[in-house]
Order: C-alpha cells, then structure tokens, then sequence
C-alpha cells in the first residue's frame, strides 16, 4: 500500500533561548546546551486514510445515538416539534461536525518524530498536548489491531513506560512494525510478542 | 526437574539449635517442585511457605469482609441465626485461610523474588531483585500475636499490580527475603533468635573532621576529599558480608514527640473536619441564643435544627479525635537511618513498620507545606519511588518526614537523600546553609524563577470559573446568609489564584562533580504548595499542554512524571521555558551516565 504518510509542515523555527519577540519579554529558560527535540528537526503526521478510519468510527458512535434520539422522539408522545428536532438533529450535527471538522484536523494536527535518544510526539486537536518519552524509559510497545483497523491496514501502538503509556492510535501497520522496531534496537529492548 | 525422595526437609540455618520456639515455626523448608509445577526451578533453590500464621491472618481478612453482610442480614433476626452464621464465617474463613496458606509458595533464588499463588489457577508472578523499589515489613495486631511480619515487596509499574505481599513469615524469614533481594541494612539481619526487637542502631558513625566538605562541588570534578555522605552507587546486588562490612547504618532523623503531636493536630484532614467544625459551631451560635430567647413553640423548627446541629458538632468533633489519634499511632516513633545505599524507615505504634527504599531508588523528594503548617512554618517530606502512589491511602506510606521545620527542610532532605540535596550538608547544624551556586540561588531560600505576568493573571481566571458553582449556590439559596456570602468564595479563589501564581516556578540545580547531575525543581500550589526536587535523570516522561488561550500568548503547562506516575504540573509557564525545560528533562546528553534499563525503573 502506498505509503500516505507526508512528513508534516516544517517545524517551526528552533526556539531561541530568551528570543523575544516583541510582543512579549524574554522568557527564562534552563543554561547550558540542550540538544534540541526530536519533534524540533522533523515530523511524521498520521496516514491519510486514518481521517476515514476514524470518520467511520466516529459514524459507529453517532448513528445509533441518532437512532436511539429518532426512536425516542418518535414513540414517546409529548415530545414537541423542537423536542424532536433536537433529539435527532442533536446527534446528527455533532455527528457531522466530529466526521468533518474535527477528525480532519486531528489528524493534520498529530505528529511523531523518532529521535535516537527521545520519542516525541503531539496530538489534540484544540488542546494540544506534547509528550516527550526518553527512549530508555520504554519498558515496551504493544500493537493491537482490531477488525476495523485491520481493514484499513492499520495499528494501534501503545509505548509502556514505568509512568503509564502513550498511544499512537492508527499507524500504517509496516510503518508500526518499523517503528516498533525501531525503537525496540535504540531502547534496547528484548524481543516481545 | 527431579522428584527424588527427600529425607527431611533441612531444618532452616538461621533458626537456632537449641529448643524449639514457638516463633520460629516456618513452614517446612523442602527442595525439588512438586510435579507438575510451572516454570523451572534451578536445582537445589529452596521453596517456602508462609507462616501458619497465615492461616488466621489471611482468613480473617475474608471474615471482615463477610461480616458487615452478616450484621445487614442478622438484624431482625434470631440470636441464633447469627451465632450460626458468626460460627459458619469463622469456619469458612479459616477454611478459606489454610487452603491460601496450601497453596502459596514463593522462592527468592536467583536474585529474584516469585510468589506462587492461586487455590484453583496457578499464578506465578516474578520480581527480579533489580525491580525491587522498596520494602516494607509492618506488624500488625494479629502479627504481633504470633509473633510474625508482613512483607510488601514494591516494585515499579507496567500494567501488573506493583506490590507483591507475603502476610506471614517470621521476622528472620523477612530479613534473609530482604538480604536475598539486596535491600539489606549493614548491621541489620543478626538479629537475636527471639522475634522482631527493631534494627540495632549503630552509633552515628562521627564526621566532625570535615563537615563543610561538600556533596557538591562548585565547577570543575570533587575536591578529593572525602565526604560525609558519599553519593550512591548504582543498585548491584551486594552479597550479606560485604553489605555487613560496609558503613554501619546511622540515624539521620528522629521525630521529637512535640512534633509527633502538631503532625497529629495539623495533619490534612483534621483541617478538614476542623474546618467543618467551625462551619457547624458558627451556625449553632447564632441559632441557639436565638432559640433560648423564644418561645418553645413557636421555635419548634430551630429547635430540631439546633438538635441537628448539636449531633453533627458532636459528630465532627469525634470524628477529629479518632483521626488525631489514628495519626499519632501511625507516625509514633518515626525514626529515619540511613547506611551508604539504603534507607530505612520505621514507624507506627500498633502496626510497626519498617521500610527499605535503596537511596538511588529516589527519584525525587517532595516538599509539601499545607495551609495550616506553612502558616506554623512547618513543611513534611514525601519521597518519590516506583510503587508509592498519590492516592490518599499511600499518603503514609511516601512520607519520608511527616513534619519539620521548613526552614530545615533541606538540610533534612541533605541528610536523608544525599543524591538530591540542594544544600552542603551540615549534620550538626539545621540551618540550611547555601553555596551561592551559578543558577541564582538567593541565600538560605530555594529562589525560583517565576512564571511571566500574563501567566499569573490567568490564574484568576481558573479561579473564577472554580468558584462560579459556590457563587451561583449561595446566590439561587433560599437562606438569608445575606449577599454578603457570595463574597466569601470570591475573596477565597482571588486568594488562591495570587498565592499561586506567585508560588509557580522552576530552577535548575547543577550539581557539579563532572556527571552532570542536574536537579529539576519545580515549585506549585493547587492546594498546599509544593516542591518538587528531581534528578531530571530519572524523568519517565515530559509533557506541555496548551489550550488555545495558552497558544496565543504563548503560554504552556509542564508536566512531569517520575516512575510512580504522580504527575507534577507548572502552569502558565512561557512556551519558550516549558519547551527548554521539556528538552533539557529528556536531554540524554550526558549519555554515558544515562541508566542501563534493567536499572530503570
């Protein structure tokens, strides 16, 4: 399969040290020399087919709710035009709105980026959240897949630390087993099943 | 893998040849696995089982948990029917607590710890000595009766429970477990054949030659000289004669009975039921003049919720002297010592308990000072290790030192963990004394650098949109308080967001001594305020969240994790520093200090 993946806009420009820039007064930062992040020097986004795979989990979740709010609004006497209105089209328009404004965005929004000595990576799709894992902390990764994301040739990993593990949701499943690897050589990990 | 027959079972080595005693019934002490058991054992590694003891200790937690029930169902009925069921549990339970007993063994060979369990499904679960975080023995009411321990084994995180408990083994059972995992005390483990007396303290080994020779150097490699408290070597496995000729253990902090007593009174959540207190009490006072100048009748009302109001006072205030009294027995007798590797602690006056953490096991030391104490001027120390928690429960038990002074809080901190101080070490000395260090130190103070003053204002914010459900309650109540209440919550949360707006903060230490041994400090409030002092070594994980308020000021929220999985959070950080501050906690940089993983966690 033709690997979707595109690296992600150009990182922004590295973070100078107390740099302001007009607007707001330097920031305090630690002294010394800090290698810069792996996220800083290049990213990797999320396969293109994953906005499907998710629209079509998100159409799992949404239409049965519009159901359940058709059938209620339907079969429950008293319940006025607007009731009605609401209890279907409640659903249905965050339904829509998840499918087509949010879960784009998500994934343009998640990145990942391998370092030798760091695993960094971003997600959110409002609020953004950035973990950055140092790759001897990694204890090990697991792949789940599941029937859904096997259609879409894709796989969850989920990276095991002593402080409870981070989730990439739906990597391209070579470019899982490759990153498994991956990090499995730089962290040193044992072979696991 | 052999069955041969086997004489006897050897008796134990450590029990002594003379007569029996009563307390040193372990169970059988026999080699080879029985047929058919998982895994393979090395020949000739001995298996164990638990205590007797057991039997009791294991059933009667069962009983507990079926007695309430039988209390529920036995109400209205027979005498009876619940001294049968009374009878019925017991028998049960001890049932219950011998088949638990029968099929529980465990084997410390080869370094590691595994503990077979399971009456029907087997389950093996396996520690090797590396993992071990921390070890705890405690004496409970029914250990002590027969003259036996509990032993906690914790262990880090990763999905499995990350405590392995054996109920009952005699005290010297305990210690061979503990020298066979490494987490021996020097001196400690020759304990005489008659049952748990508490670890012998060796006389505090004297360092008056050089007390200024410091931890840390500033610049450039250690003087050479030798200092009071060397830094810990990496964890290895030590065997018993070579922990037993190393320093012997020494005292590094005694709890004085006056502070034992304001830890009880001032203890978390005294300040809560006390706060509840006052609240009852100031609405009795103005309801009973009131009810005393009526006439009965017409007061009927105010009567019933004066009558209320008395039982919940008398409630309350119960409720505070159990839980003074239940810290007083938790913490009697707190005493810290400390040998070259390890700490133990050893606390509690019904349940005693001793724990080890090895000092490079530390990954981080917390200085907590709530409300009331900061106001005393007193602050408790909490240790942060893989398997002590932050639930409520586990709040005992990562109590390093439950009260201290605050200004002496460091040098304590100096004392007890030398790997984190933050201070020279002065052993005779309390006063912190502070090497101005190149990263802005302010003397005697842990200065930090603050969060920018567009951050600090939205901390009013958070405080608004917490105190709008108190504000919105008061004013839709029907009670005539008086407007004047809503003001309450809102003075309150403008408190707050100012105390901690100002108290957000981090620094850096650099301890020098050519390894590049830095320390992250981080300093909050959501309730009390904290500090959290850190090997940035040891980070599992850095985070920075930002909401889009956050992104268009270029603000952010750092958060930390260390290998118990409490999280620590400063927010309204500038972008910029939480960024710097993310990279330099995973910088690997000096990476030939950075830890092999079987030490990791």
């Amino acid at each position: 399969m033709a690997d979707e993946s595109q690296p992600a806009d150009p990182p922004p420009p590295a973070a100078s040290a107390s740099a302001g820039d007009g607007k707001y007064p330097p920031a305090a930062v630690p002294t010394g020399e800090i290698d810069p992040l792996p996220g800083d020097r290049e990213r990797t986004q999320l396969p293109e087919r994953v906005v499907t795979y998710w629209q079509v989990q998100s159409a799992l979740f949404y239409g049965p709710l519009t159901l359940i709010g058709a059938v209620i609004a339907f079969a429950v006497p008293g319940i006025g035009v607007l009731g009605q209105i609401a209890l279907v089209g409640g659903p249905l328009l965050l339904g829509l709105l998840d499918a087509f404004v949010i879960e784009p965005k998500r994934r343009k929004l998640w990145w990942y980026s391998v370092g030798e000595h760091q695993i960094d990576l971003q997600h959110g799709w409002l609020w953004h959240t950035r973990t950055v894992v140092p790759m001897t902390r990694v204890q090990h990764i697991a792949m789940k897949r599941g029937p859904l994301a096997d259609r879409f040739s894709l796989a969850e990993l989920e990276i095991h630390t002593a402080a409870g593990s981070v989730k990439i949701p739906a990597l391209d499943r070579e470019q899982a087993i490759e990153f498994r690897q991956r990090v499995a050589d730089l962290a040193q990990l044992s072979d696991d099943l | 893998m052999t069955s041969e027959q086997q004489p006897e079972p050897k008796p134990d080595p450590q029990q002594p040849e003379s007569g029996p005693d009563p307390q040193q019934l372990t169970g059988p002490t026999f080699r080879a696995p029985e047929p058919g058991s998982p895994g393979e054992q090395e020949p000739g590694s001995e298996v164990y089982r638990l205590h007797p003891a057991a039997f009791v200790i294991e059933g009667s937690r069962i009983a507990r948990q079926a007695l309430l029930p039988l209390v529920i169902v036995a109400i209205g009925e027979s005498p009876l029917f619940a001294i049968i069921g009374l009878v019925l549990i017991v028998l049960i339970s001890v049932g219950i607590g011998y088949a638990i007993w029968h099929s529980t063994t465990y084997t410390t060979s080869g370094n590691k710890l595994v503990l077979r369990t399971g009456i029907f499904a087997k389950r093996e679960r396996e520690v090797p000595a590396a993992r071990v975080s921390a070890l705890d023995t405690s004496r409970g009411l029914l250990q002590r009766i027969f003259g036996v321990v509990e032993v906690q084994v914790q262990t880090a995180g990763g999905g499995e429970k990350a405590e392995i408990t054996l109920r009952a083994v005699t005290f010297d059972e305990s210690e061979r477990i503990r020298r066979d995992l490494g987490h021996a005390l020097a001196g400690a483990g020759h304990q005489a054949a008659t049952g748990p007396v508490g670890p012998s303290f060796a006389k505090p080994a004297q360092h008056d030659d050089d007390p200024s020779a410091p931890a840390y150097a500033a610049g450039t490699g250690t003087t050479g000289e030798p200092s009071p408290f060397p830094a810990a070597q990496p964890f290895e496995h030590a065997p018993a004669s070579v922990a037993a000729q190393a320093a012997p253990e020494q005292t590094v902090y005694q709890m004085p009975t006056n502070h034992l007593v304001l830890a009880a009174l001032t203890s978390p959540s005294i300040a809560v039921v006390g706060a509840a207190l006052a609240a009852v009490a100031s609405q009795a006072n103005d309801l009973l003049p009131a009810s005393l100048t009526r006439d009965l009748e017409s007061r009927a009302d105010d009567l019933t919720v004066t009558a209320v109001l008395v039982l919940a006072f008398g409630l309350l205030l119960v409720a505070a002297v159990v839980a003074v009294i239940g810290s007083l027995l938790l913490y009697a007798g707190f005493t810290v010592t400390r040998d070259e590797r390890r700490i133990r602690i050893r606390r509690g006056l019904l349940t005693e308990r001793f724990s080890t953490i090895p000092i490079d096991r530390i990954h981080g030391v917390r200085i907590v000072e709530t409300p009331l104490r900061q106001l005393l001027g007193y602050a408790a120390l909490e240790v942060e290790v893989a398997g002590y928690g932050s639930s409520n429960t586990e709040e005992v038990t990562r109590t390093l030192v439950p009260l201290v002074p605050r200004s002496a809080a460091r040098a304590t901190l100096t004392a007890i963990v030398p790997t984190l101080a933050t201070t020279k070490p002065r052993p005779e000395d309390q006063a912190p004394m502070v090497e101005p260090p190149t990263d802005g130190f302010e003397d005697g103070q842990l200065a930090v650098h603050g969060i920018p003053t567009r951050g600090r204002r939205r901390y009013f914010g958070t405080a608004l949109i917490f105190a709008a459900v108190p504000v919105i309650a008061l004013a839709a109540a029907p009670i005539g308080f008086g407007r004047l209440a809503i003001a309450l919550p809102l003075i309150a949360a403008g408190l707050w967001a100012r105390s901690a707006s100002r108290t957000a903060g981090w620094a850096t230490l650099n301890r020098g001594g050519g390894d590049g041994n830095e320390l992250l400090i981080l300093r909050w409030r959501t309730w009390g305020r904290s500090t959290l002092i850190a090997d940035r070594r040891r980070l599992q994980r850095a985070e920075i969240h930002t909401s889009p308020g956050q992104r268009r000021m270029q603000l952010a929220t750092f958060h930390v994790r260390l290998s118990n999985a409490r999280r620590t959070r400063v927010r309204q950080l500038d972008a910029v520093t939480a960024h710097q501050l993310t990279a330099l906690a995973v910088d690997q940089r000096s990476s030939q200090y950075a830890l092999a993983r079987t030490n990791s966690a």
